[in-house]
């Protein structure tokens, strides 16, 4: 939360010379951070959610005083001392009942004041209250908003005769489910149920506590008397109203973080101060306090031990104790065993840590060393991933001219059913942000097309993306798996040959792995946006494990999702090493008509079977139905000479013939 | 034909050929060594030489060839050294090269920069349970301290004891798990990097974005060791001389918490009439020690060990690079080639 505190109306509680920037600079280093300073005049101040004690002008002068002291400049809190309530002699009203049928109630101030007069506030009031985004009114009003602002305690007006005239009870009870209410802007809401209200004693809801007031029972022009009130409630049941309802005023805001309940009384003196000097008003009633428990605070011990291995340096008694005293705690050190009772505006203090942390930051943040730990390392690897070989993969196919992409892992509905999986077999958000960011993806490859559809103006697109997909699981989080994924532009043997270029990188075939893919019958098609599906199997002596799967777009894109961990789990980090051959080879050429239908890639590997000479088997060029094939002859142990390449040769034609009907084109 | 006939023939073929200059090589090449060339018809001679000088002529004939060959090497190299000169001005031609996106760049950085100071790189679920995501971070259900995080939930419904799946909002869900992986037994320094998701989007916000989460735990760990793990980061990835500094301020699941500045490197840290800092610094995460509740959660003895977090955001990190001028974070997850290829 932050807070708008102009540089005058802060230094009404603080004496310091300080300048404004040097306010900035050392309450940002131990204290609320000030984020920038408006039109030199005005503190924007970022006070965290535990310190609801320096929510206000004053909570801030507080800290101020204690850091800018630490950092050797003289500062003081000014002391502010208010009249006590006293009933005016002439004046004499009933404070209305008060019923309590909750005890989330922890305390509640109240006075009536009579004879007020409607007149514009002060000229330096609105001028202040503008300046931190309040709409400046009439003094009755402005003044809640003032003091609440000054000193961080939320507090009330009601219009006496209204609550006089319902029967003058009120009763503090929680709501049951489905009861209207109109707030004081005149909105309608109805309650939730559980939520502390004030009725009266008809039943009718007259104010929402710690939150905002009722249109029935707040100040107007016509306003003669009004009961001035401050309660403090449950934090934790000003939350659910607050946030169910969805009314976030500075009031629940501040309620709901435990504002300090001590600090009713103050802020109740300073508001009757106002009415009497601004809206000539007067106590018509006596102070009304119900204060059933005070709580004081639990002290926390903690041994000086602690303090070292948290800061890594020691500190004295004498400066433990003053920096704590400074904060207004009481402290005391007996056998190095520190206790501290933290004051009631510091509930937030409640462990060691705590301790450790005032200590630390009014010592200074910046006046401890800084220096690299040393002792043991943690040797223990995360095991469903292996970041290098992620590296090597991306960098190697981004250097083969694929882009890599990050897309959002939320899609649109049309994304979402062109993966092949049914809507209902996705996760889906319950409060999406934007209706094409609603789905969790089963699959990279959608998006990738999607991207690729985005850039008309590229002619070739390669793309890649590594990520996580999400299949939902009965009552548990979903199956989250990386994958590899790449859609391209290029014809099929080019994306295909630079995924064999990667799969070489991994070494995958040096380790007597190869490659098959098994191409799905038609019906077996998921993606809708595909026309032909194949998984890719890596195929060992024994086994073939499934690493990912091939599509065929029907824009004739080539899609590929590989399973990141299937894909490391073939991968290899060097190659087997064949011995070299010292024999020479013989390289021909042979070239055959084929069939429409024939299978080149089982052709060729039928053709490396015929004998285990035959080293390496390549499509050379295809033309028309022609395609020659260039055959690599070599014996480990002598040198072969064309005779004795010639039965090979006889075999090889002999297999296109018989298993492929593959003619050869000329005479052998 | 006598022995003395022959080798005259083979050195007048060679003296030619020594003489040759001027004719281009691969020319010269089909003269003497062609299907038809000069050396050919030497060769055909051996039908004239006597059956028991044949061996002696075919080795003259070898000795002649290769001195030959040689000749028109030294020749075919002369030539090509005088050839015209190539204009280096011509434009380069360039393969297709693809890109890493620039969040990937940014993250091989710094984990790298992690990994030589001992982190371990881990990844965990980016839908996670509430129970790792805030439960087990000292956060309780309806605690204030959520509303800092907009939070999407997944439409299912909670689990009896892990709570409702959510979108992890920050990468603190990987804390926890890490504890729980090391079996609570610390040395701990893992570096966490994910994708985190937050209901928000603007200019420096997208629904998607990075973070990265170190964690360290062990015995003897202080704010010392915080300070010196920012500002060996600060320098190894702004370059040196950037400092880094910590602020109060408040996390439930670290306890002293802090704000985490560097020095803005584009001023020098000090400020002046700089339009991308505030006051010679940049704000570019959170960090804190290990709240003792967050320890316990992960079976950690907090009287015994201590340990300090910190979690920003990838893109805000790497947008602070001094040059790199990026002002709208939703280019990264545009898709768009004409931005991802300048990297």
């Amino acid at each position: 939360m932050n807070i708008l505190i102009p540089d005058k109306w802060l230094r009404e509680h603080l004496q310091t010379k300080a300048t404004k920037s040097d306010i900035q600079k050392y309450l940002s280093l131990s204290g609320p951070s000030v984020e920038r300073i408006y039109d030199n005049e005005v503190y924007d101040i970022e006070v965290t959610t535990n310190r609801v004690d320096s929510m206000s002008v004053r909570g801030v002068a507080r800290e101020a005083a204690t850091i800018l002291k630490r950092a050797g400049i003289a500062a003081q809190l000014k002391d502010v001392k208010f009249q006590e309530i006293k009933k005016h002699p002439a004046e004499n009203l009933p404070l209305p009942e008060i019923i309590y049928e909750t005890d989330e109630v922890h305390r509640v101030l109240a006075v009536v004041m009579t004879g007020v007069k409607h007149v514009d506030s002060p000229e330096i009031m609105k001028q202040r209250l503008e300046v931190i985004g309040v709409n400046a009114h009439e003094a009755l009003i402005d003044i809640s908003n003032y003091i609440t602002h000054e000193l961080g305690h939320p507090c009330h007006v009601f219009d006496y005769d209204k609550i006089m005239n319902r029967g003058g009870k009120i009763i503090i009870k929680e709501a049951t489910k489905g009861k209207k209410f109109t707030t004081l802007d005149g909105a309608e809401y109805e309650t939730i149920g559980g939520e502390i209200v004030f009725e009266s004693e008809s039943g009718e809801i007259i104010d929402l506590p710690a939150i905002k007031g009722t249109l029935n029972t707040c100040v107007d022009k016509n306003t003669k008397s009004i009961l001035f009130w401050i309660e403090s409630l449950d934090a934790k049941k000003v939350r659910r109203a607050s946030m169910g309802h969805a009314i976030r005023t500075v009031a629940a805001q501040l309620n709901e973080k435990n504002v300090d309940p001590n600090l009713g009384k103050e802020v109740m003196e300073y508001g009757v101060k106002l009415f009497e000097k601004l809206c000539q008003a007067k106590v018509a009633s006596e102070l009304y306090d119900y204060f059933p428990n005070h709580q004081i605070p639990k002290s926390v011990a903690l041994k000086m031990e602690t303090i070292k291995n948290y800061l890594g340096i020691e500190l004295k008694e004498s400066e433990i104790k003053e920096i704590l005293h400074d904060l207004d705690c009481q402290v005391s050190i007996k056998n190095n065993v520190v206790t501290v009772t933290p004051p009631t505006f510091r509930p937030d203090i409640t462990i060691a840590a705590d301790v450790i942390e005032e200590l630390a930051r009014i010592y200074g943040y910046h006046n401890l060393p800084s220096k690299l730990m040393d002792g043991e390392l943690s040797v223990n690897p995360d095991p469903n991933t292996n970041y290098q070989l992620e590296s090597l993969i991306k960098h190697f196919l981004a250097d083969q001219g694929y882009q890599e992409i990050y897309s959002y892992s939320l899609i649109s509905e049309k994304l979402a059913l062109d993966s092949g999986h049914q809507l209902n077999k996705h996760l889906k958000l319950a409060n999406p942000l934007k209706e094409e960011n609603t789905y969790l993806r089963r699959s990279l490859i959608p998006s990738l097309i999607e991207i690729i559809d985005n850039n008309p103006s590229q002619k070739e697109m390669s793309v890649f993306e590594l990520a996580f997909i999400y299949n939902p699981k009965e009552n548990d989080l979903p199956e989250q798996t990386l994958k590899f994924s790449l859609v391209s532009n290029r014809a099929y043997c080019q994306v295909k040959g630079d995924l064999l270029n990667l799969f070489d990188r991994l070494y995958i075939f040096s380790h007597d792995q190869e490659l098959i893919i098994d191409e799905k019958i038609n019906k077996d098609i998921q993606m809708p946006i595909a026309k032909q599906e194949a998984d890719f199997l890596i195929k060992t002596d024994k086994k073939q494990k499934k690493i990912g799967e091939l599509m065929i777009l029907k824009n004739n894109f080539t899609a590929i999702e590989l399973d990141l961990k299937s894909l490391i789990a073939v991968s290899k980090k060097y190659p087997n090493y064949k011995k070299l051959i010292k024999t020479a080879s013989i390289i021909e050429d042979l070239t055959f008509t084929l069939n429409k239908n024939t299978a080149v890639g089982e052709l060729i590997s039928a053709f490396k079977k015929v004998d285990k000479r035959i080293k390496k088997v390549e499509l050379l060029d295809i033309y028309e139905n022609n395609y020659s094939f260039s055959f690599i002859f070599q014996d480990e142990k002598i040198n072969m000479s064309s005779e004795e390449v010639e039965p090979i040769r006889q075999n090889i034609v002999k297999i296109g013939q018989d298993e492929f009907k593959a003619k050869l084109v000329g005479q052998i | 034909m006598s022995q003395q006939d022959y080798i005259k023939i083979c050195q007048d073929l060679l003296s030619q050929a020594n003489q040759e200059n001027d004719t281009k090589a691969e020319d010269l090449r089909v003269k003497y060594l062609g299907k038809n060339g000069l050396f050919k018809n030497l060769s055909a001679l051996i039908k004239e030489v006597p059956n028991e000088q044949k061996k002696a002529f075919g080795q003259e004939l070898n000795k002649t060839k290769s001195k030959i060959e040689e000749k028109l090497k030294e020749i075919e190299q002369q030539q090509k050294t005088t050839q015209a000169k190539i204009d280096l001005t011509l434009p380069g031609k360039k393969a297709k090269v693809g890109h890493l996106h620039p969040i990937s760049q940014a993250i091989e950085e710094i984990s790298q920069i992690f990994e030589r100071i001992g982190f371990n790189r881990v990844r965990y679920p980016e839908v996670d349970f509430d129970y790792y995501v805030f439960e087990a971070l000292n956060m309780p259900k309806n605690h204030p301290a959520r509303d800092e995080w907009e939070t999407f939930f997944i439409d299912t419904p909670a689990h009896e004891k892990m709570g409702k799946i959510v979108l992890t909002t920050h990468t603190s869900n990987g804390q926890v798990r890490e504890m729980e992986r090391l079996k609570s037994k610390p040395p701990i320094r893992m570096i966490n990097v994910a994708r985190t998701y937050r209901r928000q989007s603007d200019a420096t916000h997208t629904q998607m974005f990075h973070q990265f989460e170190g964690l360290v735990v062990d015995k003897g760990i202080n704010i010392q060791h915080l300070k010196g793990t920012l500002d060996y980061f600060a320098e190894s990835f702004y370059g040196p001389g950037t400092k880094s500094r910590i602020r109060p301020f408040h996390f439930k699941f670290t306890e002293p918490s802090f704000e985490v500045d560097f020095s803005c490197h584009i001023c020098g840290g000090t400020g002046k009439n700089c339009r991308f800092c505030k006051s010679g610094w940049h704000e570019v995460g959170g960090a804190g020690m290990v709240h003792p509740n967050v320890l316990r959660a992960g079976g950690i003895d907090p009287d015994v060990y201590t340990g300090f977090a910190f979690g920003w955001g990838v893109e805000r990190t790497y947008t602070l690079k001094k040059g790199l001028n990026i002002d709208d974070i939703r280019l990264f997850y545009s898709g768009n080639l004409e931005f991802l290829e300048q990297f």
